[in-house]
């Protein structure tokens, strides 16, 4: 941390994804296409278009456990806080974004809810001896990032020191056969910006920050990895099922203006990319919309190859990326992508190889069912 | 610039609804979505009426946001979902109905339905309701918004029932509620001439670690901080508003003894007894009562989960 900033330090993350578990994990895992995708088997898939997913490896805790949710979530966290040297939680806050409902594991009539959406906030706070606001979020595929930029607000506002943003998330059977229903699940896996796509791979995961008002970071000694930047979030959508390319501008052009960033200091963005016809399409669009000429000249990365869709978490996962890149001052290559998409020829997808980064800002993009849209600038440290 | 939140719209519902989402629609293709959609109809309706009193319908979209709270949202969905996916014989789950399974399709609906294009969150948890509203004040404290539509809802089924007990809250089969605030940034508001219903002056939430559920000196603490944060000097009374919850008025009742500026308790018109949705729908329905203010003290509202969280939310009306 070089100077006192109102925007928030991220001192610390975590990871526990299908590329392994820790931080150094996730980012070899998305330059080298290691991960770990394998059939379900904690409950039958055998009706839906594929049954591959993405898992972590978690001993002691198996995919269908009630529990997973809540391990996953802590693996991450205590990465981040031990990361940050945050010993004190006393006083922190704790935002945790997940779709889980919990509705198919049962044990709700005992009077011991399950960790979910409503209930993990609360246990993880307990568990962790965390004490200030707990709270989880809602806001579908989005709410990992959602989570930071809430964190932001928190932080911005001078109503918390330090920030805990959780994305976290498990392969139930609702979310997948509801995915299938959509007919967004693809047997050949995610592959963004290819002409061929076919839709997502879901996985599981679980991602945590640790965000810092800047002078208090400075003051107890902590190191960055990164700085928020900026964020920006937007809700604009004609259709739930639908999303929006002006919604995807909106938030990206909040997520600059907040941050008092021009559009030539974006050196890298981290897209959604979900590897749908319609998603892939409308964020192109929005990308170009926001950096017009410029836009051949950033390199555009999908982590999904690689993490699959981490609903929840992967808003939270693909933004520890974001940071990772700005940091190295290198993008991951996109995976997967055999033959761009003919309308996106002339853009840069760090396709099969990394690319090198110029100086300057990651953006990244997380959208969900909805019409939500999170924008989330990263700078490193010392700009 | 005037730097201060004021309420211009306030609406609510509450009733013992029958549950909109029986199992025995599963097989029924045709009445199964709008089955499933009536919760989420059934809030947007609601929110429309404090947007239209409010007299938002020309806001810029852009510079609207949405901020709600929930603790069983659409989970009903998934119930749906799992539901069919354990049912015998051929089985057919609506596509529709997987768009709406996330707590924040509710939020997203309503954005759509009143052409709100800024920031949408919606938080899960036991008070979720009176953190969306803090939430939604702190978007227009840093400028991001001029106009917040924020509030509470929740329509739980037999098994979110489950969920309310779980968290030791009140709960009465098939109940439903919800309650919408609009909030805006003074200067706003004072521009397009909008009478204000009241303003919010402070807030804070916390989950304190060594406190159990219902800790009086926790919740006196949270009180404390929120009246700090509001900026009321030493001394300054403020009142309690009571919202019903016998657990939390018993809490809140030893927390008073230890604040020396908690005043008296104030009665709002209309009371709803989840900890989700109550304290938002008394806050509504008292700021929508202009003979409500006893005394012209702040008054302070609170709500406390079982998972631990304390929030406290001051305001005052004209």
């Amino acid at each position: 941390v070089s100077t006192p900033s109102p925007m928030p330090v991220i001192t610390g993350m975590g990871a526990i994804a299908p590329t392994g578990c820790g931080i150094d994990e996730l980012w070899q895992g998305v330059m080298r296409n290691r991960t770990t995708f394998a059939p379900i088997v904690h409950f039958d898939a055998s009706r839906a278009s594929t049954d591959v997913a993405g898992f972590v490896t978690l001993p002691g805790c198996d995919a269908g456990s009630p529990e997973r949710l809540l391990e996953l979530a802590l693996v991450a966290i205590r990465q981040a806080t031990a990361a940050a040297g945050l010993d004190d939680l006393s006083d922190a806050v704790l935002l945790v974004g997940t779709t889980d409902a919990g509705a198919e594991l049962g044990g709700w009539e005992s009077g011991a809810p399950p960790p979910c959406n409503a209930t993990i906030a609360g246990m993880l706070a307990r568990r962790m001896g965390i004490g200030g606001l707990a709270t989880g979020l809602g806001n579908a595929s989005a709410s990992g990032a959602a989570a930071i930029a809430l964190a932001g607000d928190l932080v911005e506002a001078g109503e918390a020191r330090a920030v805990i943003a959780c994305g976290a998330d498990t392969i139930t059977r609702t979310a997948y056969y509801g995915l299938h229903s959509l007919r967004v699940l693809s047997p050949e896996g995610s592959r963004p910006f290819d002409a061929r796509r076919m839709g997502i791979r879901i996985s599981e995961g679980a991602g945590a920050m640790v965000l810092e008002e800047s002078s208090s970071a400075l003051a107890r000694g902590a190191g960055s990895t990164c700085r928020l930047a900026g964020w920006g979030v937007s809700n604009r959508a004609s259709h739930l099922l639908r999303s929006s390319s002006r919604g995807i501008a909106e938030a990206m052009l909040r997520a600059l203006d907040r941050g008092g960033l021009a559009r030539d200091d974006v050196a890298y963005v981290n897209a959604h990319g979900a590897g749908t016809m319609q998603g892939d399409a409308e964020e192109i669009e929005a990308l170009r919309d926001v950096f017009g000429p410029a836009l051949p000249a950033i390199p555009i990365n999908s982590s999904k190859p690689v993490l699959g869709h981490c609903q929840g978490a992967a808003g939270m996962l693909e933004t520890i990326v974001t940071a990772l890149a700005v940091a190295h001052r290198v993008s991951p290559p996109t995976y997967g992508l055999d033959a761009v998409d003919p309308r996106w020829a002339d853009l840069d997808f760090a396709r099969g190889s990394p690319a090198a980064l110029r100086p300057g800002i990651g953006i990244s993009l997380s959208s969900g069912l909805g019409g939500i849209n999170v924008a989330l600038a990263l700078a490193p440290p010392g700009t | 610039m005037d730097a201060s939140v004021v309420v211009t719209g306030a609406a609510w519902d509450r009733s013992d609804a029958a549950w909109p989402c029986p199992t025995e629609l599963h097989d029924d293709p045709d009445v199964v979505c709008s089955a499933l959609m009536r919760s989420v109809v059934w809030a947007t309706r609601t929110a429309r009426r404090a947007w239209l009193q409010s007299g938002q319908g020309d806001a810029d979209p852009a510079r609207a946001g949405c901020t709600l709270g929930t603790l069983y949202g659409n989970d009903y969905i998934s119930e749906y979902v799992s539901g069919v996916l354990a049912a015998r014989g051929p089985r057919w789950l609506n596509p529709e109905a997987f768009g709406f399974a996330a707590p924040h399709a509710t939020t997203a609906a309503i954005c759509i339905e009143l052409g709100i294009g800024g920031s949408a969150l919606t938080l899960v948890g036991p008070t979720s309701g009176l953190a969306a509203v803090a939430g939604a004040a702190r978007a227009l404290v840093l400028g991001h918004h001029d106009v917040m539509l924020c509030g509470a809802y929740d329509w739980p089924s037999a098994l979110g029932g489950q969920l309310y007990r779980a968290l030791e809250a009140p709960f009465t089969p098939g109940h439903r509620g919800a309650a919408f605030l609009v909030l805006e940034a003074g200067g706003h508001a004072a521009e397009r001439g909008a009478r204000p219903l009241g303003r919010i002056l402070g807030w804070a939430a916390r989950t304190p670690v060594r406190a159990g559920h219902g800790d009086p000196t926790a919740l006196g603490h949270t009180m404390r901080e929120a009246a700090r944060r509001a900026g009321l000097g030493e001394g300054v009374a403020w009142n309690l508003l009571d919202v019903r919850d016998d657990r939390l008025r018993l809490v809140e009742e030893e927390a008073r003894r230890a604040v020396p500026t908690a005043g008296g308790w104030v009665a709002p018109p209309e009371r709803d007894p989840s900890t989700v949705v109550g304290p938002v729908l008394s806050l509504a329905s008292a700021l929508a009562s202009a003979s409500h203010p006893p005394s012209g003290r702040p008054t302070m509202v609170s709500a406390l989960g079982a998972t631990g969280p304390y929030s406290s939310l001051l305001y005052q009306q004209p």
